[in-house]
């Protein structure tokens, strides 16, 4: 089972939700952001690395509080890896692990497309801001074009309450609504997912009611969470 | 289903068009194999080959009374029919296709242009060279000297470390027009795009001439520009491989050979060597016309300066 994890615009905190959402389901977390990474890496091949050849998705799976395929930062790495790699990539890694849930980058090229193409559903995160909104709203076209079906969109570092009805009805999904927390913004940097760190939160709460959402309207496989490891 | 061809050569290559017609009410399956005696050299868009195309020729449907134009292209001797096209029967079922490569194909590769990415400097070189393992951003030793040399976008050492290794592990990021491995490959490079990626598989070691070249102190007062550079490294490169093969004895031209990547890689070598000489003899004539020019201008800035 595969999940994008798409948005438009950029900033609004794609790849912190992601990296929580990867934490709540138990998922890798594949950080496919070609050119411009967000997601910790470290010594030993990363997603550039596969896409030029070099290593097998599998090797490239990062161990941790949430299993993790980095992307390097190098523009060398993104020039040289080839996209179209990419979709086999992914399945390659949800054949071995069960579920991955893909960090996409901003903008609408092919390093979002194909993650979509490959993805048996697909999450929209935007922010609260009708900028965000309208970006929001393309991503939703070009993920019905490709087939992922939208389980869910997720307005997140919300401060005052914002116009869930206006966008659900603009996004034609049901809309999670994912408080502004620090703690969230500062999970990855930390490694402490905010589902295990302060499970009682509103953003805790929010990231696993989208948890829910995913799986409730999909093929996900409940695996308990190291029983890949065996 | 009606077919009509046409095929004419150019350049050795055939190039054959095909109108289907379907003039039946319902939607048909259509195969079409190419008879000539080539590789079919199909379409493609984003460097993707277009749908329906493979290897022998194109499988698709073509709507209820509508028409389909193909045309490609293939390096054979022209023959008459160029084509058998073959009606599998009404197409049933969907024909739609939500893959990576029509993703590609109507988004675009998102790599960077290849005059975006960093070329490594001679700083950056000095840094810890990762082996061909592929490996590269293992070993990222904070000593890595980045801050002595100017790598122009290494944030860190290790991205300096990265990038020298991916560098020197291929060579070709330090020359704009090749792409090692990525979509620019395919999509009709330049002749000279297509010699250096022959010969700069990734993780490739670096041979000694290489590693003797860089290590060569760089002229700070008449540094070409880094375009320049990287172009004329290339071309120095591949005239590196033709003295290596010039009179050269069988161990020489072996040695030359494995470094450059095989026979097939230094196949096309004369010819490019023929096209360097000329691009050169270009380049300095125009250089030279220029920085006469460049003498030749007078700015009166002081009396520019009075005037305003």
């Amino acid at each position: 089972m595969i999940v994008a994890v798409a948005g438009g615009k950029g900033g609004v905190g794609k790849s912190t939700l992601t990296y929580n959402l990867g934490a709540a389901l138990s998922a890798v977390v594949v950080d496919a952001d070609l050119g411009m990474a967000d997601l910790p890496t470290g010594p030993g091949p990363d997603l550039h690395d596969v896409l030029a050849g070099r290593a097998a998705p599998t090797e490239a799976v990062r161990e941790g509080r949430v299993r993790l395929l980095p992307c390097g930062r190098s523009l060398s790495g993104a020039r040289a890896a080839d996209v179209r790699d990419l979709g086999d990539a992914i399945r390659s890694v949800a054949d071995e692990y069960g579920d991955v849930v893909v960090d996409c980058p901003a903008g609408l090229r092919a390093d979002v497309g194909v993650p979509l193409a490959v993805a048996d559903a697909c999450l929209v995160v935007t922010s609260p801001r009708r900028f965000a909104l309208a970006d929001a709203m393309r991503t939703r076209e070009l993920a019905r074009e490709l087939d992922a079906g939208l389980v869910g969109v997720a307005v997140n570092r919300v401060v005052e309450s914002p116009p869930t009805d206006a966008v659900e009805r603009a996004l034609g999904a049901p809309v999670t609504v994912i408080p502004a927390d620090p703690r969230v913004g500062q999970s990855i940097a930390e490694n402490r997912p905010v589902v295990r760190a302060a499970p009682e939160s509103e953003a805790a709460q929010g990231i696993e009611a989208l948890a829910a959402a995913i799986q409730r309207n999909s093929r996900w496989s409940l695996r308990p969470q190291g029983a890949t490891e065996a | 289903m009606n077919v009509d061809w046409s095929v004419e050569s150019v350049d050795g290559m055939a190039l054959v068009t095909v109108e289907l017609h379907n003039p039946t009410p319902v939607d048909r399956r259509v195969r079409v194999e190419n008879e000539l005696a080539g590789d079919v050299l199909p379409p493609r868009r984003q460097g993707v080959v277009e749908r329906g195309w493979d290897d022998g020729g194109y499988g698709g449907v073509v709507a209820a009374d509508d028409r389909v134009s193909l045309g490609y292209a293939c390096p054979a001797p022209v023959e008459r029919p160029p084509v058998t096209v073959s009606d599998e029967g009404r197409a049933d079922g969907d024909d739609g296709e939500a893959t990576a490569n029509s993703a590609i194909r109507e988004l675009g590769d998102p790599s960077p242009p290849a005059d975006a990415v960093p070329l490594p400097t001679v700083g950056s070189e000095a840094a810890p060279v990762a082996d061909a393992s592929g490996d590269v951003s293992a070993g990222g030793e904070p000593t890595a000297d980045a801050d002595a040399g100017s790598a122009p976008s290494a944030d860190d050492a290790r991205d300096a470390v990265e990038q020298s290794g991916a560098a020197s592990a291929s060579d070709a990021a330090a020359s704009p027009d090749v792409a090692p491995g990525s979509a620019a490959s395919d999509t009709g490079g330049t002749k000279s795009a297509a010699d250096a990626s022959d010969s700069s598989t990734p993780g490739e070691e670096s041979t000694p001439a290489e590693r003797a070249r860089r290590d060569r102190p760089v002229d700070a007062d008449a540094t070409p520009p880094q375009a320049v550079a990287s172009w004329l490294r290339s071309v120095e490169r591949r005239i590196e491989h033709g003295e290596g093969l010039t009179d050269a004895s069988v161990v020489e031209a072996a040695d030359v050979l494995e470094s450059a990547g095989g026979l097939d890689a230094v196949a096309s070598l004369p010819e490019s060597l023929a096209a360097d000489a000329e691009t050169l003899r270009a380049v300095a004539a125009e250089a030279e016309r220029l920085a006469e020019r460049a003498e030749a201008a007078d700015v009166p800035v002081d009396a520019l300066r009075r005037l305003a």
